[in-house]
C-alpha cells in the first residue's frame, strides 16, 4: 500500500429552497407549485451543468469549486410567490434538503440561498426553522451562511442558527450571483480561520417597498456599501422586510457582519438606519391612481419615434403573491376607449384554453380576469378575437428563465391582452415581442410587476408610472388586515426614528 | 329510374351566448363517412336509415351517403370547420353526375362565425350545384330559424313536430314521398311562410301544446295539404331570422298556404302564455325548500345546462344559497377545474380557501370565495347514466361550503344521473334539495329519490325568462319582450 492519504479536501453543501410568502395570496402553494416552477435536483449531489447556472445557487457552487472545495449540490427549488405552504409538501421539501445533509457526513461549510420571507402551514418563520435544524445537524463549529432576497424578514431564530445572512442589495434583484460570491468569501475566510464573523441586526421600524434605482434609496444604499468596506467588517445587508408575510418578525432591518467585536458598530448600524429611514416615502409616493395616469397618457401628444408608456400594474404583482389577474386598469382602459394598450401577463388558464380552442382569427365573447377572489376586481366580458397562440414561452427573469406557459394576445377594443397558463410577473419586453406585439407601436404597456420589469422597460420607456390600484397588494386598502406586525412601525404609526 | 339519391347530415345547435367554441375537433369526434353514414360497425343499416335505403330501392335510386357530422351545442362554429364540413358533402355531390335528388338532415339553427344561416348557405350551394330541376328536400330539428335563403334553395323543408323530438323518422318519411312525388311530376308546390313574432320552448307532451299538434296533423289530412311546419325558433340563438314561423306547403294552392298558416300563427298566439316549461325563480325555490320536509326536491338549473352550451359554472343559484343561509343542499356539478386541482392538492378533511366557479362567460355569475372543507376526491372519474351510458368528468371533487355540498367537475358535461354526486360518497336520500346542472334529462333518473322535480330559471346562457335575453342581432319586436298582443 503505497497510497497516502490526500490532504483532507474542504466540503461545503450548497442548496436552496425559495418562496416568498404572502399570507394574503388567493394562490395556494403546494409542492407542486415549486416542481413545475423551478426545481432541480443533481443526482447523487454532484454538481452538473444545470446547477452551475441556477441563479445565486449556481453562484455558491461555482465559487465553492473555484476555491478548491468538495461540494454537495442538493436540492434547489423556487415557487412564485402566493399563500402559505401546505405543510406536509413544506416539510417534505426540508427534510429532503436536510437528509442530504446527514448524508453528506461531515462538512465545513453549508450555504444555502434562502428567500426570508418564507411562510407554511403551522410555520411563521420557515428559514428560521430550517437554519435551526441545520444547525443542529452540523453543530456549532461549521460555517452556516444564507444568501436572501432582500424582501426577507429576520427572525431572531435566523440570527441564532446562521453564521452569516447576506441579502442582495439591488431592487431590481440583479446582484444575487455577486452577492452569492460574498458569502462564499466571508465563509471561506472563516473556515480558514482568518475571520470571526459576528452578526448584528437592528430593527428599521417600517413597512414598504424600497425601490434602488430611486435617489434616497441608492444613498442609503453607498451607505451600507461603505459601512461594508470599512476595515473590520465583513458584510452589511439593507433589509427591506416582506409586508404582507404580516408576521410578527415583518418589516425592515440592517444586518451587519463585523470581524470579531466592534464597539462602534452600534452608531454606524444606526446612521446607515437613519439614511434607510429617510427613503421611506420616496417609492410609495411613486404611486399614483389610476385615473391620474390615463388622464397624463391621454394629455400627451403622440411623438414621432413611438415609445411606449410603461405602467406598472403594481397591486397585482404575482412576484408579491397577487393572482396576476385584476382587471383595474383594463376596466379603466376600455370603459375610456382607449386604444393602443398592450396589458401582460394576465393569468386565465380557463380563458386560454377557450381562445385556443376558438383558434387564431377567431372572435369570441370571453370572460378574463377577476377570477382569483375579490381583489382581483370583476372579471371582463368583451368580444375579442385571437390574435395568436404561442406554446411554451419563457421569458428572461433576472438571473433564470421564467416560464410563461401558453399565452394568447387577443385584440380587445383595439388593445392587446396577452393571457398565459403560469402565473408569473412580467419582466422582459419579450413576454410582448414573443406573442407578436411591436412595443413601438403601442401607446402604453400594462405589465404585472412591482419593479423587476424596470430592468429591461426602463430603456424602451418613454416614461414608467408606478400604478396602485384595489389589487391585493394595494397598500391602502389591505393596510388594516396587517394585524400582527410589530407596533409601531411606518406608515401604520407616526414615527419618529432618531 | 336509375342515378342516385344524395344524402348528407349535419347538425349543430347554435348558443350564441355561449363561451364554448365549436370546432372540427368537435364534429370530427363522431363524423360519419360513405358506407358508414348508412352502417353499423356490424355492418348493418342503421335504424334510422332503414326507410330511406327502402324508399331508394322502390324508386330504382342508389342511395349515395355523403357525410353525417353533428356537434354539441356551444358557441358559433369555427369558420374553417364550417367550410370544410361543406366542402366534404359539395365535393362528394359535384364528384357524382347523376344525382337525382337531395335529402339533407339539417339543424336549422347552426351559424359560423360568419355565416348567421349555414342551413340556408349549404341549400344554396347544394342549389348551384344540382341545377333547378333536382328536387332539394330537408328534415329540421323545430329549434330551427327558418331563412328566407332556406325556403328559396330547398324545394321541400320538413320540420319535427314533437318536443322532445321523437318523430324524424316520420317526417323523413314525409320528406321522401314529397321527393318521390316531385321525380314523378305528381306535384307542385306552393308555400307560404308566416312570422308568429313570438320566442318560447314548446314542449308537445303537455297541454295545450299536445292539442295544438294534433290540430296541425288533423289539417293535413287536407289532400290540397301537403305539410305544416310549426319551427318553434331557438331563442338563445341570435339570429335576425329568429322566431316562432309557420311553415305550409300545398298543393299549388298559395292561397291557400297563407291562410292556414295565418290561422296556424292564431292558434299559437292565443295559447302562447301557457306553452313554456313551468319555472320557479330562485328565491322561490328557496322558500319551497324551507316549507319542504319530504325528502329532497330535485331542482334542474335549466339556464346552465352545459348540454345546451351554457358554460356550467353559473354560481347564481349557489350564491343565494349562501347569502341567504340554506343549508343542507346540494349543487353540482359545477365545472371548475382550478378549484378540484386545489381540492386535490389540499386532500381530504382540509380546509381551503376557493373561488368556486364564475369563471368561464359573462354568464357565469361572480366567483364565490369561501372557505371549503375537502370532502372527498375522485381521479378521473366517470358518471355512470342508468349503466347505459357513460360521461367523463375529469378529477371531481367534493367540498363542503357553510351547509351547502358542492360537486366541482373538471371536464363539462351535464348532470344527468344522482351518480354525478353519489361517486364521491355524497350522500344525497337526507338532502332538503339537489340542484343540478341540467335541463330536462336529469328527471328522468332523479326522479326516484326526488320528493319533487323542478326547474329553477336563473340567469344564465339559456336564460328561461326570455324577455331579457340580451341580443345584439336580433331586433324584431316579440313576445315575451313587447307588451303587443
Amino acid at each position: 500500500m503505497n497510497a497516502h492519504k490526500d490532504a483532507k479536501k474542504l466540503r461545503v453543501f450548497v442548496a436552496s429552497l425559495c418562496h416568498e410568502t404572502s399570507a394574503f395570496s388567493p394562490i395556494p402553494t403546494t409542492r407542486t407549485s415549486f416542481e413545475t416552477f423551478d426545481y432541480h435536483r443533481p443526482d447523487g449531489g454532484t454538481p452538473d451543468e444545470k446547477s452551475l447556472g441556477l441563479n445565486g445557487y449556481g453562484a455558491l457552487v461555482r465559487a465553492s469549486l473555484d476555491a478548491g472545495y468538495q461540494v454537495y449540490a442538493s436540492t434547489y427549488s423556487w415557487a412564485q410567490p402566493s399563500a402559505p405552504t401546505v405543510k406536509r409538501d413544506y416539510e417534505s421539501l426540508r427534510d429532503e434538503i436536510l437528509d442530504d445533509l446527514k448524508a453528506a457526513g461531515e462538512v465545513d461549510m453549508v450555504l444555502y440561498f434562502l428567500h426570508g420571507a418564507q411562510m407554511a402551514e403551522e410555520y411563521d418563520d420557515c428559514e428560521g426553522d430550517f437554519l435551526a435544524r441545520t444547525r443542529s445537524i452540523v453543530g456549532d463549529n461549521c460555517f452556516v451562511g444564507a444568501l436572501l432576497d432582500l424582501h426577507a424578514n429576520i427572525s431572531e431564530c435566523m440570527l441564532e442558527s446562521a453564521t452569516a445572512l447576506v441579502a442582495c442589495r439591488n431592487y431590481p434583484h440583479t446582484d444575487f450571483n455577486e452577492r452569492a460570491v460574498h458569502l462564499f468569501e466571508i465563509g471561506h475566510a472563516t473556515v480558514s480561520g482568518e475571520v470571526s464573523p459576528i452578526m448584528h441586526y437592528q430593527r428599521v421600524p417600517m413597512i414598504g417597498m424600497f425601490y434602488t434605482t430611486e435617489p434616497l434609496m441608492e444613498a442609503a444604499n453607498t451607505a451600507a456599501l461603505e459601512l461594508q468596506k470599512a476595515p473590520g467588517m465583513l458584510s452589511v445587508s439593507l433589509i427591506h422586510g416582506f409586508t404582507w408575510s404580516n408576521t410578527p418578525g415583518t418589516g425592515a432591518g440592517i444586518v451587519a457582519i463585523s470581524d470579531g467585536d466592534r464597539a462602534s458598530l452600534d452608531a454606524e448600524m444606526q446612521q446607515v438606519s437613519e439614511r434607510f429611514f429617510a427613503a421611506r416615502t420616496e417609492t410609495m409616493s411613486l404611486r399614483k391612481p389610476v385615473d391620474e395616469i390615463l388622464d397624463l397618457i391621454e394629455g400627451t401628444a403622440e411623438q414621432d419615434s413611438r415609445r411606449p408608456f410603461v405602467v406598472a400594474d403594481v397591486s397585482d404583482n404575482p412576484g408579491g403573491g397577487a393572482g396576476s389577474d385584476s382587471t383595474y386598469i383594463l376596466r379603466a382602459v376600455l370603459d375610456r376607449g382607449l386604444t393602443g394598450f398592450a396589458f401582460g401577463l394576465l393569468w386565465d388558464p380557463l380563458a386560454v384554453g377557450l381562445a385556443s380552442d376558438a383558434g387564431v382569427g377567431a372572435t369570441l365573447d370571453i370572460r378574463i380576469g377577476g377570477k382569483t377572489g375579490p381583489a382581483a376586481g370583476d372579471p371582463i366580458d368583451a368580444r375579442a378575437t385571437v390574435l395568436g397562440v404561442f406554446d411554451d414561452l419563457s421569458q428572461c427573469g433576472i438571473g433564470y428563465e421564467a416560464p410563461m406557459g401558453r399565452c394568447v394576445s387577443l385584440d380587445m377594443a383595439g388593445n392587446t391582452v396577452i393571457i398565459n397558463t403560469v402565473r408569473g410577473q412580467v419582466f422582459s419586453p419579450s413576454c410582448f415581442t414573443d406573442c407578436g406585439v411591436d412595443l413601438n407601436r403601442q401607446r402604453a404597456v400594462v405589465v404585472k410587476s412591482s419593479q423587476h420589469f424596470f430592468e429591461q422597460f426602463n430603456p424602451i420607456a418613454r416614461q414608467v408610472f408606478y400604478c396602485e390600484t384595489s389589487g391585493s397588494l394595494a397598500f391602502q386598502s389591505n393596510a388594516h388586515r396587517l394585524d400582527r406586525i410589530v407596533r409601531p412601525v411606518w406608515p401604520l404609526d407616526e414615527i419618529r426614528f432618531d | 329510374m336509375g342515378g342516385k339519391l344524395f344524402y348528407a347530415s349535419l347538425n349543430t345547435e347554435t348558443n350564441s351566448f355561449s363561451s364554448i367554441p365549436t370546432r372540427y375537433e368537435d364534429f370530427a369526434d363522431e363524423l360519419l363517412r360513405g358506407d358508414q353514414v348508412l352502417l353499423d360497425a356490424d355492418g348493418e343499416v342503421r335504424p334510422s336509415m332503414q326507410s330511406l335505403l327502402e324508399f331508394a330501392r322502390s324508386l330504382n335510386l342508389e342511395v349515395l351517403p355523403s357525410i353525417s357530422a353533428s356537434a354539441a351545442p356551444g358557441a358559433p362554429t369555427d369558420d374553417d370547420a364550417y367550410e370544410k364540413l361543406c366542402d366534404e358533402i359539395l365535393a362528394d355531390l359535384s364528384e357524382c353526375n347523376d344525382v337525382r335528388a337531395v335529402l339533407l338532415g339539417l339543424h336549422g339553427a347552426m351559424m359560423s362565425q360568419a355565416c348567421p344561416d349555414c342551413e340556408g348557405d349549404l341549400l344554396q350551394r347544394v342549389r348551384r350545384i344540382v341545377g333547378p330541376t333536382v328536387p332539394v328536400a330537408a328534415v329540421l330539428d323545430p329549434h330551427a330559424h327558418l331563412t328566407e335563403l332556406m325556403v328559396e334553395s330547398a324545394d321541400f323543408l320538413v320540420f319535427m313536430k314533437e318536443y322532445p323530438h321523437t318523430d324524424g323518422l316520420e317526417r323523413s318519411g314525409e320528406a321522401l314521398h314529397v321527393i318521390g312525388q316531385l321525380l314523378d311530376d305528381r306535384l307542385e308546390l306552393s308555400r307560404a311562410v308566416v312570422d308568429c313574432e313570438l320566442l318560447g320552448l314548446f314542449p308537445t307532451n303537455q297541454s295545450p301544446m299536445r292539442e295544438f299538434v294534433d290540430g296541425l296533423f288533423e289539417k293535413e289530412q287536407d289532400p290540397d295539404v301537403v305539410s305544416i311546419s310549426f319551427v318553434h325558433g331557438f331563442p338563445w340563438g341570435d339570429s335576425p331570422d329568429l322566431g316562432a314561423k309557420v311553415l305550409v306547403y300545398t298543393a299549388g294552392d298559395t292561397e291557400k298556404a297563407e291562410s292556414i298558416a295565418s290561422g296556424v300563427r292564431d292558434e299559437i298566439w292565443s295559447i302562447k302564455s301557457e306553452t313554456m316549461f313551468e319555472t320557479t325563480t330562485i328565491d322561490a325555490a328557496i322558500a319551497a325548500i324551507r316549507s319542504s320536509n319530504e325528502g329532497p326536491i330535485v331542482f334542474g338549473d335549466v339556464s346552465d345546462n352545459p348540454g345546451g352550451g351554457a358554460p356550467g359554472d353559473s354560481t347564481f343559484v349557489l350564491d343565494a344559497l349562501l347569502s341567504l343561509g340554506v343549508d343542507g343542499v346540494v349543487v353540482g356539478c359545477l365545472y371548475d377545474p382550478e378549484s378540484v386541482a386545489l381540492c386535490h392538492a389540499a386532500g381530504v378533511g382540509n380546509e381551503i380557501q376557493l373561488n368556486i366557479g364564475g369563471k368561464l362567460s359573462e354568464f357565469s355569475g361572480r366567483p364565490i370565495e369561501r372557505t371549503a372543507v375537502v370532502r372527498g376526491t375522485a381521479a378521473d372519474a366517470v358518471m355512470n347514466v342508468a349503466d347505459v351510458a357513460e360521461f367523463p368528468m375529469g378529477d371531481t371533487a367534493w367540498v363542503s361550503v357553510d351547509g351547502v355540498d358542492v360537486v366541482l367537475i373538471s371536464t363539462r358535461t351535464q348532470t344527468y344521473s344522482p351518480h354525478a354526486l353519489t361517486h364521491l360518497g355524497l350522500e344525497l336520500h337526507d338532502k332538503k334539495a339537489i340542484f343540478v346542472k341540467s335541463t330536462n334529462h336529469f328527471q328522468a333518473f332523479f326522479g326516484e329519490l326526488a320528493s319533487e322535480v323542478c326547474y329553477v330559471s336563473a340567469p344564465g346562457a339559456i336564460d328561461f325568462d326570455l324577455s331579457r335575453i340580451p341580443y345584439r342581432v336580433f331586433d324584431k319586436p316579440y313576445y315575451p319582450r313587447s307588451a303587443g298582443g
